[in-house]
Order: C-alpha cells, then sequence, then structure tokens
C-alpha cells in the first residue's frame, strides 16, 4: 500500500512538473514573441538599410547596422520567511544586441551561420520557504533580407537543445535560407532577473571597429535611477552621452558611423592605440565608484589608489602580514643578530627571492610541468608584505603602482586590477625596484613592460604597525633600459659535415640579458631546476631533498623524481621548439644542449644556453663548390611587404635592445672563400643601426652582426628609420658566401 | 564530411571507456580490463539488449596522477551504473558529469558523454571503474576494440550470445596479437560465450594521415544478423538485403515536395538546353547555395531530411544534401538515386552488412548508361571527378526495393594536375619571369577551398603568397586568374615574377636556383616515431617546365644530375636540358598510390634524398 501511496506521490509530481514544465515553454514563447515584435519594430532608420556603399563591395561583410541596449529595473519586494519579513530588491537586466550584416562571401557566411546561446537558466535558490530568484533567459530572432528586397524571419524554434535540463537549457541555431548575397539581421535579448544587487555589471569595452567595416553602431544603457554607472572614453573616443530618462532613469548613449576596420600592425599597444569606450554599472553594493543615480567618468586612478592605500594599510593593521621569512633569513645568514649587520642588497635579494620561491609553489601536487613558469604571482600581497617586513630591517621602501605599457596609461585607470604594484627599495644599496610580474626578474630588474611608464609611489607615514598613507603621492618615472642592457648575443661555431658537406653542425651558445631572457627560461628552464635554483639561493632544500627528509613524503618523494626525470627528458623537445622558433625549420638532429646558467641568480643575472645540432637547406652545391647561406645563420628575418611598410601608429617595441651574433665558420680544406666583402655593411641612424663585418684567419671565416634599437618607442614618424634597419637585417639575411674548391 | 549517424556511432565505440588527453607513457596503465557483452531479450519492449559490463583496473607505474576517464552513449546506449574505486574503497565523492558531447564538425548529435577525473592515489595504487552500459539496438553494436590509448596488460572480452540470437564476430587486425580465443556451450543459459584473452597490448597511437582504427587496431566486427525468440524472429542485417531494406524503409516515403522542387531545377537551369551542362548547373548550385551542417540526432542520424526542406534551410548534412541533389535531377527528369557509401577512412566493404560499414551519403546519377556519382559536400569538385574519399570504394546505389552495389570509378593520379609553364631570363641578381599555373582535379578543390576561407578583400593576396610561398623577394605583378566563380574548369593563373637574389654572382660565375618550390624536400618519415601508413590526402601529379634564357655572354659549366625515381607508388624526375641560349627545366612529381606503406618509408626517404641532392645544387653559368 506505501508503495502505492509512493507510486502515486511520483505520479503526481511528475505530472505537476510535465505541466508545469509546458506552461513555462507556452511563457517563454509568448515572451519571445513580444520581444521580437519590440526589437523589429524599434531599430530606427539604420536598421532599415538594404545597400551599402560601393567602397564596401570587396569587402567579406559588411554591418549595417549594430546596437546594442541595455536596461535595468529594480523592486523592493516583501518576503517572508520563518524568520520574519525583509525587503528584497529584485533586479532585472536585459541586454538586446541587434546587428544587421550584409554577407559578401562565404567566409562571413561561415561565421554568421550559427547561434550559441545559453537559453536557460533558473539558479533560484531556497534556503527554507526564503526564495532567492536568480534567472537567465535569451531570446533570439533573424531575418534575411534577400538581394531581390524580399525578406523572411527565420524560424527560431529550429534550435537544437545541447543542455535539455528543466532548469539549464543551451541552445545553437542554424540560420535557414541565408546565402552569400543576403542581408542577416538577428537579435539576441537576454532578461535576467536577480536579488544579488551586489553584483558589478561589466566593465563592457566597445572598440570602435572591428572585424568588418560598421556603418552605423549605436550603444546605449538605459538604467534604473538607483543604479550607478562608471564609464570611460579612450584614444580619442568622444565621450559617451549622457541624459535623463523617463523615471529619472540613466541614459549612456554612444553612436558611430561608418568605422573602418581595426588594423593590428606589429609592435603596437592596442590598449592605448584604439579608440574604445568602456562601461561598469550597478546597484548600491556593488564594487563600482557611482554611487545610485550617479554616473561617473573615468580614469579612476586616484579612486582606485585610494582603495589600495586603504586595503594595505588594513592588512598591516590587521596584522594579516606572514613574517615567517624573518626566520628563516636569519637562519640564512647565520643568525638574528648577523642578519642585522647585512647589507640592505643582500636582504632585499634573499627577501625577492624568498617569495619567488614561495609563489613558485611546491610539488606535492606532483604537478612538473613547464607550464608552471608562467604562473601568476601574488603580487598585491606579496608588494606589502615584502615591504613590512624590510621595514623591520630598517630598509626605507615604497609600494608603487604602475600599468604596464600594454595596458591603459597609468592616468587611465578604469578598475583596481589596471594598477600592477611593484616595491621601491630607497636604501643606498644598488637594487633600486622589486617587481612581480614573473619569476625570472632578479632583483632591481625591471621588466620591459614597466619601462619608461608613470608610477606612483605611496608614501607611508609612521613606523610602527599602525601606519598611514601621505594623501598625495609622488610621480615617478621608471627608467628605461639602454639597448646595451638587453642583450641577446649568439656565438655560433659553424662545421661543413665531413660525410656531407650540404649540412652543417652548429654549436650555438646564447646568452641573454635584461628583457632578452625572460622568454627563454619561460620556455625552456624546467621547473624543478627553476624551484631548486630559487630553493638554494635562500638556503631551503631542493624539492627531492625536502621529500626525502619527511618519513611521509618519502615515497611521494621516490615518485616525484621518476616524474622530474620524465620531465628533464622533455627538455630536448623545448629547445628544439626554440631552434625551430630561431631558424623557421627544425634541427635536423639536436647533438647536445645545456643551460650553462639559468639567470636565476643575482649575482649570474645572463642565461646562458648551448646547443649542438645540424641543420639543412643552408648549403647549396654549385657544382664543385658550395654556397652558404651565411645571414641565414641569425635566423629568420621577417621582410615587410608593401602593406606593411605603411603605419600610420606609433610604435611599441618590445624593448630597446641589441642582437649581437658572431659566426666562426670553419672553412673546410681545400676550400677559398669568396664574397666576404659583401658581408660588411653599415646602417645606421640615431634610432637604429645594423652593422656587420667579416673576416678571415687561421681558416676560419668569422662574421659579425650586431643589430641595436635604441628606444622601447618610436613615434611614427621615425618607422622610416626603423625600416631602413629591418630592411637592412632582411637583406643580410639572405646573404652568401662561396666555398670554392681550390684548383 | 563524412558525417552521418554512423560515423558517431564508430567512433563511439572505438573510443568507448578510452582515457585520453594525456601523456602517452607508462606511468598509468590497464592492468586488468574485462568486458562482457549479453545479448538478452527485453520481452517489455521486444527488442534485443545488449548489456554491457566492463571492469578496468587502472594501475600507478611511476608516480601518482590523475587520468580522465570517459564513457559514450547516446540515443541507443544508456549507462546504467557507474562505480569507482580508488585503492579499493569505493569513491563516491568522484561524482561522474552527464554532458552533450560536442564532436568536432557535427553541429547536433545525440552523442553524450560521462566522464570524471580519476586519482591513482601513488605508486603501485590501483583504481577502478565499472560502467554498465544497455544498447537496445543490435543494428547500432558493430564493433567491439580491444586496445586503448593506455598500454593494457590483461584483457578479456567475453560475449554472450543465446543460441536465439544470430551474431558472426569477424576478428579484424589480429594480426601480430597474441590474442587467444576460447569457446563454449553453457547448456544452462543455452549460449555461446566467446572469451577473448590478450596480454600486453600497447597503447593505441594518434598519427596524422594513417589510416582509420578499422584498418589499424585489433577488434571484432559485430555482425547481428538475426534473433529468433519464441514465435518471433527479428531479422536485423542478416544479408546486405536486410541492411538495404532498413535503408529504404528510412528514405522511401520522405515527402519531399516535389512541386518546389521542380521549380527551383528549372530556375537554376533556365535557359540551359544540353542535359550535362543541366547536371553541372544544379551541381555547381547546391556546392554555392547549401552549407554542409551536420545533425546526428537518434535515427535521423539515418534519415535524410526532405529535399524541399535542405533547400529552404539552404543547410543540411550528407544525407539531406543526396536527398536535394536527387530530387532537384529528378525534376529536371534524370535518374537520380541515392546512395550510401563507405569513405576510404572505413576499412569494409559491403561484405560484411553492418551500419558501420558505410558513413556518408552521395548521388548518383543514371545517364545514358553511365553512373555518375555527385558528392555535394565536395565542394568544388567537377562533376565526374571524385574525391579521394571515394574513389573506388563500394557504393550501394537505391533500386526501389533492390540496390545496385557497384564502386565509385577509381581516379588515377592524372585528375589532380598542378602544372607550372614558366619562361625566365636573367637580369643581375633578379630572376623575370612570366608563369602559367593550371590546377586541375583536387589541386583545384584545394585551391579553391583556401580562397573561399579567406575573406573575400583578402584572398587575391593570398593566393599570390600562396604562389610566392610567402617570399617577399617574390614579386608577383599583371596577375589574372580564370573565373574563380566557375568549378567547372581547372583554375588557371598568369602572372609575371621579378624573382629578387634569386641569382648568387661571384666572380665570373652565377648560381641559379631551379626550383623554387622544392616540393617535398624535408618530407621523410622518422621510422622510430612513425608507428602507421602514411596515406596522402590526394595522388599528385606536379608538373614544371621551366625555360630560362641564358644571360648574353655567359655558358653553362655545370648542372645538378637528373633525378629519375619511378616505381609502382610514385616517381620523382627532374631533368635539365642544356641548350644554345636556354636550359629546359622539367619536374614531375607524382603520387600514384596515396597509401604509403611502413615498411616503404626507407625507400621514400632515400629518393627524397636524392631529390634533395638535386634541390641543393645549383645550375653555375659562367661567363666565356
Amino acid at each position: 500500500m506505501k508503495k502505492n501511496v509512493t507510486l502515486l506521490y511520483i505520479c503526481a509530481i511528475f505530472a505537476s512538473t510535465t505541466f508545469a514544465q509546458k506552461k513555462d515553454e507556452a511563457k517563454y514563447k509568448e515572451r519571445a514573441a513580444e520581444i521580437q515584435e519590440e526589437i523589429w519594430s524599434n531599430g530606427g532608420k539604420p536598421f532599415d538599410v538594404t545597400t551599402v556603399p560601393e567602397e564596401y563591395k570587396n569587402e567579406s561583410g559588411v554591418v549595417i547596422a549594430k546596437s546594442l541596449l541595455v536596461t535595468n529595473s529594480s523592486k523592493y519586494r516583501y518576503k517572508f520567511s520563518l524568520f520574519g519579513g525583509r525587503l528584497a530588491t529584485r533586479l532585472k537586466y536585459y541586454t538586446t544586441l541587434r546587428e544587421r550584416i550584409k554577407i559578401n562571401d562565404k567566409t562571413a557566411l561561415e561565421d554568421y551561420s550559427t547561434l550559441e546561446y545559453k537559453k536557460n537558466l533558473n539558479a533560484t535558490s531556497s534556503i527554507g520557504f526564503n526564495k532567492i530568484v536568480e534567472t537567465y533567459k535569451t531570446y533570439v530572432g533573424a531575418k534575411i533580407i534577400k538581394p531581390d528586397g524580399s525578406k523572411e524571419t527565420v524560424n527560431v524554434d529550429e534550435e537544437v537543445l545541447t543542455k535539455n535540463e528543466s532548469k539549464d537549457k543551451e541552445g545553437k541555431l542554424a540560420i535557414s535560407n541565408l546565402q552569400v548575397g543576403d542581408i542577416l539581421d538577428y537579435y539576441v535579448r537576454i532578461e535576467e532577473v536577480t536579488e544579488n544587487s551586489a553584483e558589478t555589471r561589466g566593465p563592457n569595452v566597445f572598440a570602435l571597429g572591428g572585424e568588418y567595416p560598421i556603418m552605423h553602431y549605436n550603444v546605449k544603457y538605459v538604467l534604473d535611477k538607483k543604479c550607478g554607472a562608471d564609464v570611460m572614453s579612450m584614444n580619442g573616443a568622444k565621450a559617451i552621452g549622457e541624459t535623463e530618462g523617463d523615471d529619472e532613469d540613466i541614459i549612456l548613449e554612444f553612436t558611430e558611423k561608418n568605422l573602418p576596420k581595426l588594423k593590428y600592425p606589429m609592435w603596437s599597444s592596442f590598449a592605448r592605440q584604439i579608440p574604445y569606450h568602456v562601461v561598469r554599472y550597478g546597484f548600491t553594493g556593488s564594487s563600482i565608484m557611482a554611487t545610485a543615480g550617479q554616473i561617473k567618468r573615468g580614469p579612476f586612478t586616484d579612486a582606485y589608489r585610494n582603495r589600495l592605500k586603504e586595503y594595505y594599510r588594513n592588512t598591516i593593521i590587521y596584522r594579516q602580514i606572514d613574517f615567517t621569512p624573518e626566520k628563516a633569513m636569519a637562519e640564512y645568514f647565520g643568525g638574528k643578530k648577523e642578519l642585522k649587520n647585512q647589507p640592505a642588497d643582500s636582504i632585499v635579494n634573499y627577501l625577492y627571492n624568498y617569495f619567488k620561491w614561495m609563489q613558485y609553489g611546491g610539488f606535492s601536487n606532483m604537478d612538473v610541468s613547464i607550464n608552471r613558469n608562467n604562473k601568476s604571482i601574488d603580487w598585491y600581497n606579496i608588494t606589502v608584505t615584502l615591504s613590512e617586513i624590510l621595514r623591520d630591517y630598517d630598509i626605507d621602501n615604497d609600494i608603487g603602482l604602475i600599468c604596464n605599457r600594454f595596458s591603459g596609461r597609468l592616468n587611465e585607470v578604469f578598475g583596481l586590477g589596471d594598477f600592477e604594484p611593484f616595491l621601491k627599495i630607497n636604501s643606498e644599496g644598488k637594487i633600486k625596484y622589486l617587481t612581480f610580474t614573473d619569476f625570472f626578474h632578479n632583483a632591481g630588474e625591471i621588466p620591459a613592460s614597466y619601462q619608461g611608464e608613470n608610477a606612483i609611489i605611496f608614501t607611508r607615514e609612521g613606523k610602527d604597525r599602525k601606519p598611514k598613507y601621505a594623501d598625495t603621492e609622488t610621480p615617478i618615472k621608471l627608467p628605461v633600459a639602454k639597448s646595451k642592457d638587453n642583450i641577446s648575443e649568439e656565438l655560433v661555431k659553424v662545421e661543413f659535415d665531413k660525410n656531407n658537406m650540404q649540412q652543417i653542425v652548429l654549436d650555438r651558445t646564447i646568452s641573454e640579458t635584461g628583457s632578452m631572457k625572460q622568454s627563454d627560461q619561460t620556455n625552456i628552464l624546467l621547473a624543478q631546476d627553476v624551484n631548486d635554483e630559487l630553493a638554494a639561493l635562500i638556503k631551503k632544500q631542493a624539492s627531492l631533498e625536502l621529500f626525502a627528509n619527511n618519513k611521509k613524503l618519502k615515497a611521494q618523494g621516490e615518485e616525484l623524481k621518476v616524474a622530474f626525470d620524465k620531465e628533464r627528458g622533455n627538455q630536448k623537445d623545448y629547445i628544439k621548439a626554440e631552434i625551430k622558433n630561431q631558424f623557421d625549420q627544425e634541427a635536423k638532429e639536436l647533438k647536445s644542449y645545456k643551460i650553462i646558467n639559468s639567470g636565476l641568480s643575482l649575482n649570474k643575472p645572463m642565461l646562458v644556453i648551448n646547443e649542438v645540432f645540424t641543420m639543412e637547406n643552408f648549403v647549396k652545391k654549385v657544382g664543385n663548390n658550395f654556397i652558404l647561406n651565411i645571414g641565414g645563420l641569425m635566423g629568420t628575418y621577417k621582410k615587410l611587404d608593401e602593406k606593411e611598410r605603411k603605419r600610420t601608429a606609433d610604435i611599441y617595441m618590445p624593448s630597446a635592445r641589441t642582437l649581437k651574433y658572431t659566426f666562426s665558420i670553419n672553412i673546410p680544406e681545400g676550400y677559398t672563400v669568396k664574397g666576404i666583402n659583401e658581408l660588411s655593411r653599415k646602417v645606421e641612424n640615431d634610432v637604429a643601426s645594423f652593422v656587420t663585418t667579416a673576416t678571415i684567419s687561421s681558416n676560419i671565416l668569422t662574421a659579425t652582426v650586431v643589430r641595436i634599437f635604441n628606444n622601447n618607442f618610436e613615434p611614427v614618424a621615425n618607422w622610416d628609420k626603423l625600416l631602413q634597419v629591418i630592411d637592412a637585417s632582411a637583406d643580410f639575411n639572405e646573404s652568401k658566401v662561396l666555398f670554392e674548391k681550390n684548383k | 564530411m563524412q558525417n552521418i549517424k554512423l560515423s558517431v556511432v564508430f567512433f563511439l565505440l572505438f573510443f568507448s571507456k578510452i582515457t585520453f588527453a594525456f601523456e602517452q607513457d607508462s606511468n598509468v596503465v590497464i592492468s586488468l580490463a574485462k568486458n562482457s557483452y549479453e545479448f538478452l531479450y527485453n520481452k517489455k519492449n521486444a527488442e534485443v539488449n545488449i548489456q554491457e559490463t566492463s571492469t578496468t583496473t587502472y594501475l600507478c607505474n611511476n608516480f601518482r596522477t590523475s587520468i580522465p576517464v570517459v564513457e559514450f552513449y547516446d540515443d541507443k546506449t544508456t549507462i546504467n551504473d557507474v562505480k569507482i574505486y580508488v585503492d579499493g574503497s569505493k569513491a563516491k565523492y568522484i561524482i561522474p558529469k552527464y554532458e552533450y558531447y560536442s564532436v568536432n564538425s557535427i553541429f547536433y548529435s545525440d552523442a553524450h558523454v560521462c566522464y570524471f577525473n580519476l586519482p591513482l592515489e601513488k605508486k603501485g595504487a590501483t583504481s577502478e571503474v565499472y560502467f554498465e552500459k544497455t544498447t537496445t539496438d543490435p543494428r547500432y553494436f558493430t564493433s567491439i576494440y580491444f586496445t586503448d590509448q593506455l598500454n593494457i596488460v590483461n584483457k578479456e572480452i567475453r560475449i554472450t550470445i543465446p543460441k536465439w540470437m544470430k551474431v558472426e564476430l569477424k576478428e579484424m587486425n589480429f594480426a601480430g596479437y597474441a590474442i587467444t580465443k576460447q569457446q563454449q556451450y553453457d547448456a544452462k543459459s543455452e549460449a555461446d560465450i566467446i572469451t577473448y584473452t590478450v596480454k600486453n597490448l600497447p597503447q593505441q597511437k594518434g598519427e596524422s594521415n594513417s589510416p582509420g582504427a578499422t584498418y589499424t587496431e585489433p577488434h571484432l566486427m559485430v555482425l547481428c544478423k538475426y534473433a529468433d525468440v519464441g514465435a518471433e524472429k527479428i531479422t536485423y542485417f542478416n544479408t546486405l538485403e536486410n541492411q538495404y531494406a532498413w535503408y529504404r524503409s528510412l528514405t522511401k516515403d520522405l515527402g519531399n515536395n516535389t512541386a518546389i522542387l521542380k521549380a527551383q531545377a528549372e530556375l537554376i537551369t533556365k535557359g540551359i538546353t544540353n542535359d550535362l551542362d543541366k547536371i553541372k548547373k544544379v551541381f555547381y548550385w547546391l556546392h554555392d547555395n547549401i552549407r554542409y551542417i551536420a545533425f546526428e540526432d537518434g535515427i535521423a542520424g539515418f534519415k535524410p531530411d526532405k529535399a524541399d526542406e535542405v533547400l529552404r534551410k539552404k543547410y543540411g548534412d550528407c544525407k539531406g544534401m543526396a536527398n536535394l541533389t536527387k530530387e532537384l535531377l529528378k525534376a529536371l527528369g534524370f535518374d537520380a538515386r541515392l546512395c550510401w557509401i563507405g569513405t576510404n577512412h572505413i576499412a569494409y566493404d559491403y561484405s560484411t552488412p553492418s551500419i558501420a560499414v558505410d558513413n556518408h551519403m552521395i548521388c548518383a546519377l543514371l545517364y545514358q548508361g553511365k553512373t555518375y556519382f555527385l558528392d555535394a559536400t565536395e565542394n568544388y569538385i567537377s562533376f565526374n571527378e571524385y574525391a579521394e574519399r571515394i574513389q573506388g570504394r563500394q557504393v550501394l546505389i537505391e533500386d526501389g526495393d533492390k540496390f545496385i552495389k557497384t564502386n565509385v570509378p577509381p581516379t588515377t593520379y592524372t585528375q589532380n594536375i598542378d602544372v607550372e609553364k614558366s619562361n625566365w631570363i636573367i637580369k643581375g641578381n633578379t630572376f623575370k619571369g612570366n608563369v602559367e599555373r593550371d590546377w586541375f582535379g583536387e589541386e583545384k578543390v584545394t585551391i579553391f577551398s583556401q580562397l573561399n576561407s579567406i575573406k573575400k578583400e583578402n584572398n587575391i593576396e593570398a593566393f599570390k603568397r600562396y604562389l610566392s610561398e610567402n617570399n617577399k623577394n617574390y614579386l608577383i605583378s599583371n596577375f589574372t586568374t580564370s573565373d574563380l566563380n566557375d568549378y567547372d574548369k581547372p583554375i588557371k593563373a598568369k602572372f609575371d615574377v621579378e624573382f629578387n637574389n634569386a641569382i648568387s654572382s661571384f666572380d665570373n660565375e652565377m648560381y641559379v636556383d631551379v626550383d623554387f618550390g622544392k616540393d617535398f624536400i624535408n618530407f621523410t618519415f622518422d621510422k622510430k616515431e612513425r608507428t602507421k601508413d602514411y596515406w596522402f590526402s590526394y595522388k599528385l601529379n606536379t608538373k614544371v617546365e621551366k625555360t630560362i634564357a641564358l644571360p648574353e655572354g655567359y655558358a653553362v659549366t655545370s648542372m645538378p644530375a637528373n633525378v629519375s625515381i619511378k616505381n609502382n607508388d610514385y616517381e620523382f624526375v627532374a631533368t635539365l636540358t642544356k641548350q644554345a641560349t636556354k636550359i629546359l627545366y622539367n619536374k614531375s612529381i607524382i603520387i600514384k598510390n596515396p597509401r604509403l606503406v611502413k615498411n616503404k618509408f626507407e625507400q621514400w626517404n632515400n629518393d627524397i634524398e636524392q631529390l634533395k641532392n638535386f634541390y641543393n645544387e645549383q645550375i653555375v653559368l659562367t661567363k666565356k
């Protein structure tokens, strides 16, 4: 009997669930029809356009009109619960994207042939009788305008559901009857209801341009008066318009016409060069700058700087600083007394290495992969911790904030994350800056992405643990390293293979300093080696020792050794990848390699790697003689085509730098070298230079190449000067010498 | 392209219970895998089910880790139970996830995946996974694979076939594996119990351009023929006729709206009077106007969409596109038929009736005593030309309640020509020339596909980059092409070239690099790394005819020795002929047999070495 009751109960639930689902579907369809009517009838003239200007006839696609409309509203609702009633704010967000695009070829057709969306998510939860509403629904619609002007509405019921749970649905729609030559006009409306008023929406970034030319672009936010918004318009974008709507709604809007496609030339900083708007909004409780009913225009450099100050102050006051490194440091220097007598640089360097080691992490998770070299560092907390520990040893320092060269400028901060903190050391030592971008900068080295950038320095007042930061900050500009500080030097000994003259053996020793080494360190150094070298610098146990000396971890340590050995076997592939990247072809055979110096230590900061490998395709046989593409030994240097040579944007170089190559080529017995006079070249101007020489001595042909870029930034006016050096490098890249068989 | 339902089924079976996306090493092995398959009669649904249980024990050899475990299911298979044990204890904390599985290039299918991460807690530790699955239609139970992406130490496959069930097990690719078989009759259950055991199975290895798994992996092809269940006999694919009858049942009443199709066919061919021109026009119209989007949902994976629906939507999968091709041609009065075909990815043919035999549908046109095959998914191929994947393949052509079993015509390398004719003069260190390039067959298809995958405003520039091999010294001007919207004819390009820095000069000598493209120069096989045969995408036939005028006052003093390698699989021929005022260069690279077997790699490498030596030697011109 009980069984039957249960069955009845289940049937009743099932029946009601089915009924509820059908009701939901009907409601969804009803709403979808309302939305379609609303959107199709409110597009305005730009969405009625059916022709595109002649100038766009060769474009793959042309966005005739594109609009984004965001609206929100809030309503108080009284909610009952077991513990009494409460007022809850129910927030609605409606986001409507509409785009009308002329499809001119199959790539644009492919781009626009399908839509994927989260159709429905109901994350509404209940605690007792208290229900917290959280729903998300997407409605899509599309119509096609054929070249003859006929219109056809796409049947969105042809969607397929890739997730079809009662509260979570994901859909896909293949747009039917869409052909090259058509205009596709589609929309996506997302309707969200939530009671999470603390949520910050955005930042939404609107670049003024895209993959296709845009004839009309409108973005509009109609926000509830209880909502606020932060906005910023950069790189020449006109300020977003601001008006008041019904019920004191905040209206933000911009309209652009005839936006060209975006271009992405090399050596650019897009965040500083492409015009864009950014919008962020939210209700009271969200982390935005504006308060209810307010629009705040960025940048917010000052405000976020003050927030960070407060954060750092609280971190110190509430003793959230981890001082454990002090104990390790005392042990390292032979006791507290000895520690006090250490020069500032020694302490700074020790602690810097200590934190890098800490952040690099151990291997209890058995993750020995090289990917660890790209791990991000918790720089906000390390900065203040390190700062406070240094103060314990009377090493005056300040926290600084900077924005890297490939994000917005310091005076263009829109969010807290735009700042990157660092430490400025004010002691008499050599180390002046500590940065936390990666594991491969040594103490005092400034990342290339920071060089020449403005920064602000917090002045900490008071020596105790209840500090204040001064209201005003000291502006500084971080120095730019000279080309002599960022050197990549290659010494390459070249031998012809005795058994096959068309194959050469390269014994290549690469030495890298400054900004030239981090990429190779990241891509080549093994996690075990990085960890163990950092550990050695602070007299900590190497990873395997650590495991071996702990009874509980001993067995795991043995396993770890096997994992390390296996990863060490992969290092040859990392080296091969470096060779392929340099020469655009794989080494025929990698005979040996050695990491001579990792560059992780302040005392030996140069990365030095030796590789011995054979290469083909550098030597051509000509009768009894051989031609060597000697210029190719420096790797592949790009020749620019006409399009690339035209430039209107300033040049953001990775860094000022020097690239040096010395090729020592053993002249095979019985051969004479011809063509070395052509190898001495010199192109020099005030921004860059390319100088080569060639000599023969004791049967060794020695060729040298020095390529220098003097600055990390050049105004576009200097592009022609850079082109001179780029062209000279590309030309030399093809230069050849003849090894003539003696007659 | 080859995505009808079958390919998904095949995929699911092949990758069933595999672990993927981790390194193929021996840190984790399958120490024991026991798979059991039993045919059961489900009285309630009056259907035969296959109950599958698998217990897989994973052993950690070296260091602790975790591995992803996946199990596929779909409309015809359900996962009834999953049990996970870590070091002997039930791991309730591991919650399998069940999700839609997105198969590459298939817009939507009924494929789903159950997956989770399985920890192996230390060296020597084992973890065990138990799955129980039911397949509800024996037609979909087509194969049992032995290998996995991990090495397997011991594997047992046990198949219980009651005497009322007629099943044939075909042993495939067993050679080289120590697989033993035992068969016994269990009187109690009145069933044959067939047990295969194997030790030390090496892991599967994915390699580019390799034959499909049906060619390489040891497996059982399961041919479910019929079930004699009491008074009822359920016939599956006892014969090919049965298989065709099933296909026929799915295709004979599609309800195509012939009026709409006729109107469209007439619109497409308006003004054309010649039959073949009409046929071609329809075929190329399909290439331009119908997008390939694959839907493989349940029975829809085998049943074509209505032709007028495909026409309305302007997209379809191979079945729908084949159906539309057929109906448009039929509307014009031609005898067009649906065809089922297995592409060359599949080792089987119709001698083994099974849905695993085919994975594609095309259209056959019976015209004036000849059969033509039209594959609407093969964009840009010319009428009466065939892509490598279907060339020579067995095909079933519908013929009312019967069928015609035949083959798509095999095609030789002569279909796929890439020819370059050029004349060159030397000016200083620059080569100046005029070039004509023609592409036919699948070479033409490749060029069209590339051009149409690049934005319109960039495609001519991209075409030039392709011709110059992105060499910025190879400057192309006066570039003209044939009509790039005409898929019926070969693509032709004509252009002038100024090739700077192409000539090296030292003293009284000039050195001329005669071959710009240097096809296959580095195309060798590492015999240690490569374990499988190499299959070229299609047969190749590349020809270069180059004339180089000798500069005034210079004579040829040295040339690379000619190369002539000819065998049944390929030909590499490069010849230089010295004449009074010019040099003639002729090169021919032909891949006659696109399936290069592993034991010929050494010969291939040696032959490429000869070609490389030719490429790496230059012509010497000496001042008289």
